[in-house]
């Protein structure tokens, strides 16, 4: 086998075992690696019935093929698992530096079955495997776990991946956090971490990765990093960061604000990333392994009320979460909120969207603030927004029924509640606004793991960019289709970035370079795994490899029992426009949804009534075994 | 004569916050003529591919400048537009 | 040797560093043909919680404290580019210059058991190539003292 694809090490904390697998190579060719073989042992390993907060579920790591090389932005890891949030398949995707240092010690994936009678943390030094007591450490918040874990084991060096009290008491949205500051952040792994007793995952890897063909990968390695940086968008999402694309996202009508209630504001840019450049909140750009580009955030706040804060971030989806989505627009606040969720181990969307849910709950009358603990939670109290982070986290309080997510929050309150809840699936909708963006809406109601952006990233339909629009024009046929408003060729559009995303998710690359910026092309990608590896695979092997995890995905969920009622979107949605877009279109209807969705499964070879692939749809990927599973479930797609 | 608010900023023309001016314009101005009287203040960095322009929200791509007629109390949005997540 | 030999070295500037680790990759690709930082002779020092990374390598002593202690004469310069040499076959792996430099830029190969010095790619350092942020410059040693004299003054805004 390839040096380059690392074993799989499975650890079982209930007897303290560990043992080595390979990958085999009909696995490297057909899933690629990372979240492809990460979705094959999650179906053989989690059955429908288990429970995701118990022992049966299993934790899946998966470092890209690719981490650990020079091939630029290419250090990403996923995380697997039966989400708590959704009940349903769970990859949430993190950068940092962690993965690399895993494929340095020799493996590319890590497999946490059943779970730890005690608080303990995992010691991976080369192929040294060490489960140690981590008592000391239970309620000890991320960055002070991972000081902790550094000191103990005597090496500033080792990369953590460790939950904070979140994690720990078990948040349905609580993350695991990576060199600190990175989360895989959304579904909930932090907490199927938290059911397993499992505080911390700590690795030093003195090997490196060694390649099949190593003058022609370096070289393509070269090329993709010229390609990369030459793109028109890589200068301000360097200097920028995520959030330089704030005040565009308010002129165009589409920032979500007050729990989407509205959708453009007069002054959004104190939650710009110019503003935290310009005001001197950003001490630091940062990068992740790997990256050319380097558009991760280090701020701090040195006045005020929320002085002393420092933090990774704020990102885009923290800063319209907590920011622009609760009515704050200022930009202290948000940090130290975000900083918050950071140490205690949350994702920053999720908990955003279900205080705003809490606030419009205030607004409206369903909670009132005895109900909140006394906590003046109206729109724009920054304040109010740091101190509920802290009760979610901790689960205190109306924390505690917060902590559930906004879906069963609003289940619980009742009434009207629901149609504030901007869910799908279970998943806290993330933050782009859906009724005016056509292909991101129908991305949202397919995507396995709920409502949002990461398992497409369909950026390019806004058209924003020459490289953009001409990709649009590469998948339709048709530059007029880079128009977010459309309805026509979504399915297409969504199906290209699928394809694209769950290569490049398997690889290790980071989304922004191959489907926000366009540099790392599905064919760069390909050319890599074939000289990394030996194995020669062509751009059209690549996407069909990729089309074969994101079917196999769905298959997933429908094994759990998911179907064509399940891909959809929040009531909000479909139902309300935006105060300030009032024209009668600005949702997305039932219709508009139905006429997707009856495309994409059409394309899909998916049954159109269920949503489930047909037989030959699973054939045709060669995905047999799994046919025959659903098959005798009765679980099978008409043709 | 119309009133058109011109929201401008975000790294364009060198202003990084965004800015709200409002201008006087005949009737039957296009967005593009507007566009090309801005650029005398604020430099040929408006026509720039990675600067977005919409009315009133709407995103107006550049072959489509030239037939958008503007009208009373229109908002014009132009802004540099950078990847984000 | 005197001051005159070593013409440019890799200068850091750590306040751009961004963490990438592209400099630990490009060097130890450059250096033994695989991505492995433990071999690379530029290293980061980081700080994780605060984000903050800074590049160590060789900074060029006028007066090679290694090459003093090295009991075997191993280490050495080239006399025309000044650039340094191991010689691998008189090496014994003693650990004297890794002791000995006061920056930590010596390191010893765990497989060769020899010391690990950087060599400036024969005048052409790939990691100032390839450093995504600005980080590195190879360039005369007093260029980035000048160039700070300049930020400071400048930092008093006078004008």
């Amino acid at each position: 086998m390839p040096q380059i694809t690392g074993d799989i090490l499975h650890v079982d904390l209930s007897n303290n075992t560990s043992w080595r697998q390979p990958v085999t190579k009909n696995d490297l060719l057909q899933l690629l690696g990372g979240r492809g073989i990460g979705v094959r042992i999650l179906w053989d390993l989690v059955k429908p019935g288990v429970d995701p907060l118990g022992p049966e579920n299993i934790l899946i790591f998966g470092a890209g093929l690719l981490s650990g090389t020079a091939a630029p932005s290419s250090g990403r890891t996923t995380v697997t698992c039966l989400s708590p949030a959704t009940g349903l398949y769970l990859k949430t995707n993190v950068g940092g530096h962690w993965g690399a240092e895993l494929k340095y010690a020799g493996f590319g994936h890590l497999v946490i079955h059943d779970r730890a009678e005690k608080p303990v943390y995992l010691w991976i030094d080369d192929n040294k495997v060490e489960i140690r007591d981590a008592s000391r450490m239970w309620g000890l918040d991320v960055r002070e776990t991972d000081i902790s874990v550094k000191k103990e084991l005597g090496d500033e060096d080792v990369q953590i991946a460790a939950i904070g009290p979140a994690g720990e008491k078990l948040v349905r949205f609580a993350a695991v956090m990576f060199s600190v500051y990175h989360a895989a952040g959304r579904g909930g792994a932090g907490a199927v971490m938290g059911s397993k007793n499992l505080k911390a995952i700590a690795v030093r890897g003195s090997g490196g990765v060694i390649i099949a063909k190593p003058t022609q990968f370096h070289e393509t390695v070269l090329h993709a990093r010229e390609k990369l940086l030459s793109e028109s968008g890589v200068e301000g999402l360097s200097r920028y960061g995520t959030a330089g694309s704030l005040n565009a996202v308010n002129e165009m009508r589409v920032l979500p604000s007050y729990n989407f209630q509205r959708s453009c504001v007069d002054d959004a840019h104190p939650l710009s990333g110019q503003c935290l450049v310009e005001a001197g909140y950003l001490k630091r750009r940062v990068a992740c392994f790997g990256c050319v580009i380097g558009c991760h955030r280090y701020s701090t706040v040195e006045k005020g009320v929320f002085a002393g804060s420092y933090t990774g971030g704020p990102e885009y989806e923290s800063l319209v979460a907590l920011g622009s989505g609760c009515g704050v627009f200022e930009t202290e606040p948000v940090i130290k909120a975000n900083e918050l969720c950071n140490i205690y181990g949350m994702d920053t969307i999720s908990t955003g969207s279900v205080i705003q849910w809490a606030m419009e709950c205030y607004e409206k009358g369903a909670l009132s603030r005895q109900d909140l603990d006394g906590l003046g939670l109206r729109w724009g109290n920054g304040q109010a927004v740091v101190e509920m982070v802290k009760k979610i986290a901790l689960r205190e309080g109306f924390g505690n029924t917060l902590a559930e997510g906004v879906k069963r929050a609003a289940e619980h309150i009742g009434g009207d509640t629901h149609k504030w809840a901007v869910e799908a699936k279970g998943l806290e909708h993330s933050c782009v606004d859906t009724r005016s963006a056509k292909a991101y809406a129908l991305a949202f109601a397919v995507n396995p793991r709920g409502a949002d952006h990461l398992h497409t990233e369909t950026l390019a339909e806004f058209g924003l960019s020459p490289e953009a629009r001409a990709l649009i024009k590469k998948i339709t046929g048709d530059e007029k289709y880079a128009s977010p408003y459309l309805t026509e060729k979504r399915a297409e559009i969504v199906r290209w970035h699928e394809d694209c995303y769950a290569v490049t998710d398997c690889l290790g690359f980071c989304a922004f370079t191959s489907t926000a910026l366009y540099g790392v092309t599905p064919q760069i990608m390909a050319a890599l795994f074939s000289s990394a590896t030996g194995y020669d695979i062509s751009e059209e092997n690549a996407m069909n490899a990729g089309r074969r995890v994101v079917t196999l995905e769905k298959c997933f969920n429908v094994r759990l029992g998911a179907s064509r009622k399940d891909d959809t979107l929040p009531w909000r949605i479909m139902n309300e426009p935006s105060s300030d877009r009032p024209d009668s279109k600005a949702v997305t209807s039932e219709k508009e949804l139905n006429g997707m969705l009856d495309e994409y499964y059409s394309l899909h070879g998916w049954d159109k009534n269920t949503s489930w692939p047909t037989k030959t749809t699973l054939i045709r990927l060669e995905l047999n075994n799994v046919a025959k599973e659903l098959e005798d479930m009765n679980k099978i797609g008409e043709e | 004569m119309m009133s058109i608010s011109v929201r401008i900023g975000g790294g364009v023309g060198g202003i990084i916050p965004v800015e709200t001016k409002n201008y006087v314009f005949s009737e039957g101005t296009t967005l593009q003529e507007l566009l090309e009287k801005l650029s005398r203040s604020f430099g040929q960095d408006i026509f720039h591919p990675t600067v977005l322009v919409t009315v009133n929200g709407g995103l107006v791509k550049e072959e489509d400048r030239v037939n958008c007629m503007l009208e009373e109390a229109d908002v014009v949005s132009v802004i540099r537009a950078i990847a984000g997540g | 040797m005197g001051s005159g030999v070593i013409k440019k070295i890799v200068n850091v500037i750590p306040e751009a560093c961004t963490g990438c680790r592209q400099c630990e990759l490009i060097c130890s690709f450059e250096q033994g043909g695989s991505y492995s930082p433990r071999l690379s002779r530029i290293r980061l020092v980081k700080f994780e919680d605060k984000c903050l990374s800074v590049p160590v390598t060789c900074t060029y002593c006028e007066r090679p404290i290694c090459e003093e202690v090295c009991p075997v004469g191993a280490m050495t310069h080239d006399p025309v580019t000044g650039a340094a040499k191991v010689n691998e076959e008189s090496c014994r792996g003693c650990k004297e210059c890794a002791n000995a430099c006061p920056l930590g830029a010596i390191d010893m190969h765990p497989e060769k058991g020899t010391a690990m010095r950087c060599d400036l790619c024969g005048g052409d350092p790939a990691c100032v190539k390839y450093c995504p942020a600005g980080a590195l410059k190879y360039e005369p040693p007093h260029h980035s003292v000048k160039e700070k004299r300049r930020s400071r003054v400048v930092a008093l805004n006078l004008d």
